[in-house]
């Protein structure tokens, strides 16, 4: 287990580092003692609207927590719908669509309380569609991860076979349809 | 060797492996004589197999039973089969095989019945002789048998000699990998063979509670005391102590006594030939065995009995046929033996005969050369005849010959995936469109029970794959979820899960026979979609976001067919969401390039991203530009018409075209939502945006598109197709431009390459409000809303006039200020020659307390003494030391740019910026 976790470790570590340099492998990282790196991720286009929200990060089994859902845009004119959706087991009561006039503001919240009986990790799943006045229509997904409890994080379930590759680490062996002839 | 040493578990009973095999052959050749010889079976109709794991008994275990070739090494798997609970494996196929054989078990745990903890069981191996239905135990002094021949280096050898040996030593009549040991003590009552056997396997039990040694470590101690044919007389004492607790724990047993002592002496004759006088056990523990001495006949008038042989090579064949070999044991010494062999194909005439006197009771006969004899059944006729001419019995076994070659076998057959189709009116995924396409370039092996790769290729471009294996092997064919070429072109790309400690994809068939004829065998990788959910495995979607980079790739190796991609790691899961946090839980937030990689989302129902090629295409795009080009741009979220930093605007643009280009398609889609049922789209030809200029992805990506293309509209009469494209993206003279990547520094460096198109880029440009020229876009006067972005550098020199360099979020609202247009201003500075240079910034306006930092290029590098990041406010120092060539400087308000930043709090501040001689 120690040799699994230094792996994740490292993972990770080499994820940051590259999401704060710009270019070439290179160049610098931050100097020591530096400001908090920006997110150098190069991510897919969609919706100009940024997402964020006040959630604490730990929800007890069966306390409802209300959580403050902000949607940033910069749009002059136009609507957005946001609609929620959730894992199995994690109650939400925020009444589904929202919609938002993108001319009034540049910044628009909502309210939502989620609560889950069991422990484990949820993810509520936020969907934002813009329709601009021109009828072009943007969109972007957005997700919170809701942990309830103390336990282990959701069991990330595989149903697949895994085996080791003599070449090095590890398989995921998929099941697949064989057609056979001799 | 060292005694063994006390440990503190007993185990009273020890692994033993049996297995059965029944058929309707009719019954095979024995290789092992005791004065009888055996059946022969000419044609090998297949053995169903069966295997008693047992070591109290073993649970779960896993048996696979191998060839041994000619050379005495492991071969070819014959079949493997998991132990049941009472440790009994069934082989269900039959084992169309005969010869030397290895049974290896491993796995599985066993209640040790001293303390009742469930222990590991150790691996345990034996080689035996399979030629008919047979039923074969293993245990550790098979494995110990074993582990002696195969440091010899010929796992033949165990069966040859060391079974007999090990048999001996241990007072085990027969055969060790026959005789099934009596399974409880309480069963003993007459002292056969298999009594012999409990009782040895007891021994080895009491050794491991006497010990703190494990099963494993007493068998390989014993292995390597015996390596030199004898016990050391440390070993023998221990031995004999183990020996005394047994018989004294049977004490109210007499005849069990007897047998411990008979073991004991069994043992002890087998010490070390240099101890052997000087230390013996007579059986009652006494040193001194003189009156136990026998007479010794003055006049031998009995002839040799009690010899054995076995192992004669079986089956023999075209490899092996010059090195045929017997084993004899038990043997007497002095005595001469004869030995001859027929054969049925030459009329049962001697086909090879020879002799020799015996100097150990077992020894081996080798190197017989059977390659004249004809094909059929051999038989070995052997006798001894002793010094006083008193001739022993003949003993007779039997084996086969056939010297037909034995081959390959082809498997070949096609890999297919889903894709699943997409409605390029919403970008939704459309399921009643789902069909099985080829997958293309990717690597399929065929490996066998153990999964050790057997022979590998590549799929062809209709997803073809051909490989030869061994005939009568068991494989199974894998296809890899990556493409690795190693040719005029090259690459290396995978698809792992993130989530599963970056494992690989792998598509996986059925173990199955090669048999004696070749074998098609196709898979096709499903979606996982059902009708209304995926609720089986979405095997095909690594594949389908491979076959995305192949047709990217394909596209490039078109115009230029040599070119070297470097490693590119993809990582996709179905539990990667629109969360952002932990990637191994696949909290990754979107789908994403980084270094290298690129993430890609599979949330069902949330986000799903494999079978949106637009988007596949676009990361690869970045990945092009970061690894086989230059790319200065900062990342960060955009959409189409956001105002962005001109590095940000460009890259993200070359995404979108790159990934209409490539598929030839510039309507760009991507699903989501519930059942994946929604999306959205935009297209890429489309040259009228609300946002155009240097900062716009929109005019990024149409320029770029409508130079490819070949549709001539509105300003486009451009059809240049992607080689002058690719071309400028790896020209050395792009990568080391002193200028940061834009539009502009490509625009400037296509005219160079195609002099004749500067009208038709004029052109383009002129239709995305972009007027500059050069690749600092002089004379550009599209400031994008805020005056301060122009000119793009302001050119500063050592101790000349100060430049002023602004900071702006107006673009902030609704993204975050990192990659804003005005979020950041550029200073171009030349040094004529190495020389130590002040940078001095100031603030000149804006309210509040600013934090202007500073980093200084050059070709698009940079390093970290180059980063200026103190937190003074308003002010900012550098000192340092430049060599000759020219600099970018660029000069943000951390306030305004820091990605917690909070838009439209802050109005614009502006700095002064001084370079003086150092």
């Amino acid at each position: 287990m120690n040799s699994i976790k230094t792996l994740i470790l490292l993972g990770i570590y080499a994820v940051f580092v590259g999401c704060s340099s710009s270019e070439s492998p290179d160049q610098a990282i931050e100097s020591e003692g530096a400001k908090e790196a920006s997110s150098q991720t190069y991510k897919k286009p969609g919706a100009a609207v940024r997402f964020d929200h006040n959630y604490s990060g730990q929800t007890e089994p069966g306390e409802v927590e209300p959580v403050v859902l902000t949607f940033a845009e910069s749009y002059e004119a136009g609507t957005m719908t946001i609609s929620v959706d959730a894992d199995a087991g994690l109650a939400y009561d925020l009444a589904l669509p929202q919609l938002f006039d993108l001319q009034s503001a540049d910044s628009h919240e909502l309210e939502i309380n989620v609560s889950a009986p069991t422990e484990g990790r949820y993810y509520l799943r936020i969907f934002a569609e813009v329709l601009l006045p021109d009828g072009q229509m943007e969109r972007r997904v957005f997700g919170l991860a809701v942990q309830v409890g103390a336990t282990q994080d959701k069991a990330i379930t595989s149903d697949e076979k895994t085996d080791r590759d003599f070449r090095g680490g590890e398989l995921i062996l998929l099941p697949v349809e064989e057609n056979r002839k001799k | 060797m060292k005694p063994y040493l006390p440990i503190a578990r007993l185990s009273t009973a020890v692994c033993t492996l049996v297995l059965l095999a029944s058929c309707g052959g009719s019954g095979g050749s024995s290789n092992s004589g005791s004065g009888s010889g055996g059946t022969t079976s000419n044609a090998i109709s297949g053995f169903d197999v069966s295997a008693n794991f047992i070591k109290g008994p073993v649970s779960g275990g896993f048996c696979e039973l191998f060839r041994v070739d000619s050379n005495g090494s492991r071969s070819g798997s014959l079949g493997a089969s998991g132990a049941s609970v009472e440790g009994l494996a069934l082989f269900s196929d039959p084992i169309e095989y005969s010869g030397t054989l290895l049974i290896q078990c491993s796995g599985g745990t066993y209640q040790d019945e001293a303390t009742g903890f469930t222990l590991n069981a150790p691996e345990t191996r034996a080689v035996a002789s399979l030629n008919s239905d047979s039923e074969f135990v293993v245990t550790p002094f098979t494995e110990m048998a074993f582990q002696l021949a195969e440091a010899q280096g010929d796992l033949g050898s165990s069966l040859t000699g060391y079974n007999h040996l090990i048999a001996g030593i241990f007072g085990i009549d027969g055969d060790i990998t026959r005789v099934l040991p009596t399974a409880a003590i309480g069963d003993i009552e007459e002292g056969t063979e298999a009594d012999h056997y409990l009782l040895a396997l007891l021994l080895l039990s009491r050794l491991n509670a006497d010990s703190p040694s494990s099963v494993r470590e007493i068998v390989t101690g014993l292995v390597d005391d015996l390596a030199d044919d004898g016990i050391d007389s440390d070993n023998a004492t221990v031995i004999s102590a183990a020996l005394e607790t047994l018989a004294s724990d049977a004490s109210g047993n007499e005849f069990l006594v007897e047998l411990y002592s008979a073991l004991e002496t069994a043992i002890i004759s087998h010490l070390d030939d240099s101890l052997a006088d000087e230390e013996t056990s007579c059986g009652d523990g006494e040193t001194d065995c003189s009156e136990n001495d026998e007479p010794v006949d003055e006049v031998d008038q009995s002839a040799p009995i009690g010899y054995s042989i076995f192992g004669l090579t079986n089956p023999i064949n075209l490899a092996n046929q010059s090195e045929v070999r017997f084993s004899v044991d038990d043997a007497e010494v002095g005595a001469s033996y004869v030995y001859e062999l027929y054969s049925s194909a030459d009329g049962q005439n001697v086909v090879l005969q020879g002799s020799g006197t015996v100097s150990a009771s077992a020894f081996n006969v080798t190197g017989l050369d059977l390659s004249q004899a004809g094909d059929g059944v051999i038989e070995l006729r052997f006798f001894l005849t002793d010094e006083a001419n008193n001739q022993g019995q003949t003993l007779t076994v039997t084996s086969n010959k056939n010297s037909d070659p034995v081959g390959n076998v082809a498997i070949s057959g096609i890999v297919t995936f889903d894709r699943v189709g997409r409605n390029s009116i919403n970008g939704a995924l459309d399921y009643n469109d789902i069909s099985a396409e080829p997958a293309r370039g990717v690597t399929v092996e065929a490996v066998n029970s153990s999964g050790t790769e057997l022979a590998s290729t590549a799929t062809d471009s209709n997803g073809q794959y051909h490989l030869e294996v061994t005939e009568h092997t068991y494989v199974r064919i894998r296809a890899r979820a990556e493409m690795i070429s190693n040719d005029v072109a090259s690459w290396n790309l995978s698809v792992k899960d993130n989530t599963n400690n970056d494992a690989l994809y792998a598509l996986q068939g059925d173990l199955f026979s090669s048999g004696g004829e070749d074998n098609v065998r196709s898979l096709n990788a499903g979606s996982g979609w059902t009708g209304a959910a995926y609720t089986n495995t979405r095997s095909a979607a690594p594949f389908a976001i491979l076959d995305t980079v192949y047709k990217v790739m394909d596209k490039f190796l078109a115009v230029h067919p040599d070119i070297n991609f470097p490693k590119l790691d993809i990582f996709w899961s179905r539990n990667n969401n629109s969360a952002s946090s932990n990637i191994n839980q696949g909290d990754i937030g979107t789908s994403y390039y980084s270094s290298g990689s690129f993430y890609i989302l599979g949330d069902e129902d949330g986000d799903t991203d494999e079978y949106d090629e637009h988007i596949i295409a676009h990361e690869w795009g970045h990945y092009f530009e970061d690894r086989m080009s230059r790319s200065d741009s900062i990342g960060g979220s955009h959409s189409l018409n956001d105002r962005l930093d001109m590095r940000v605007a460009f890259g993200e643009g070359w995404g979108n075209a790159i990934s209409a280009i490539a598929l030839d398609d510039p309507v760009y889609t991507d699903s989501s939502g519930p059942g994946q049922a929604f999306g959205f789209t935009f297209d890429i030809e489309e040259n009228d945006h609300s946002t155009k200029g240097w900062y716009s992805v929109a005019s990024a990506q149409s320029i770029l598109y409508d130079i490819y293309d070949n549709q001539s509209d509105d300003a486009d009469t451009l059809s240049l197709g992607l080689s002058p494209i690719y071309n400028i993206f790896i020209t050395p003279d792009y990568i080391n431009t002193d200028y940061l990547t834009s539009i502009f520094v490509f625009l400037d460096k296509l005219g160079e390459v195609i002099p004749g198109s500067a009208a038709g880029i004029g052109a383009l440009a002129l239709e995305q409000d972009i007027n500059g020229t050069g690749p600092d876009g002089s004379g550009e006067t599209n400031n994008g809303g805020i005056a301060e972005t122009l000119p793009l550098y302001k050119n500063v020199s050592v101790d000349g006039a100060s430049v002023e360099l602004c900071s702006n979020e107006q673009y902030g609202a609704g993204k975050d200020n990192h990659n804003i247009l005005g979020g950041r201003d550029f200073a171009f500075l030349e040094i004529a020659f190495t020389q130590s240079v002040e940078i001095v910034i100031n603030k000149v306006s804006g309210e509040g307390a600013r934090d202007p930092d500073m980093t200084i290029w050059k070709q698009g590098q940079t390093i970290e003494d180059w980063i200026s990041e103190s937190p003074d406010e308003d002010h900012e120092t550098w000192n340092g030391q430049l060599s000759s060539g020219n600099y970018v400087l660029e000069v943000y308000d951390y306030n305004i740019t820091n990605e917690k930043a909070v838009p439209g709090t802050l109005e614009p501040a502006c700095f002064e910026l001084t370079v003086s001689t150092g």
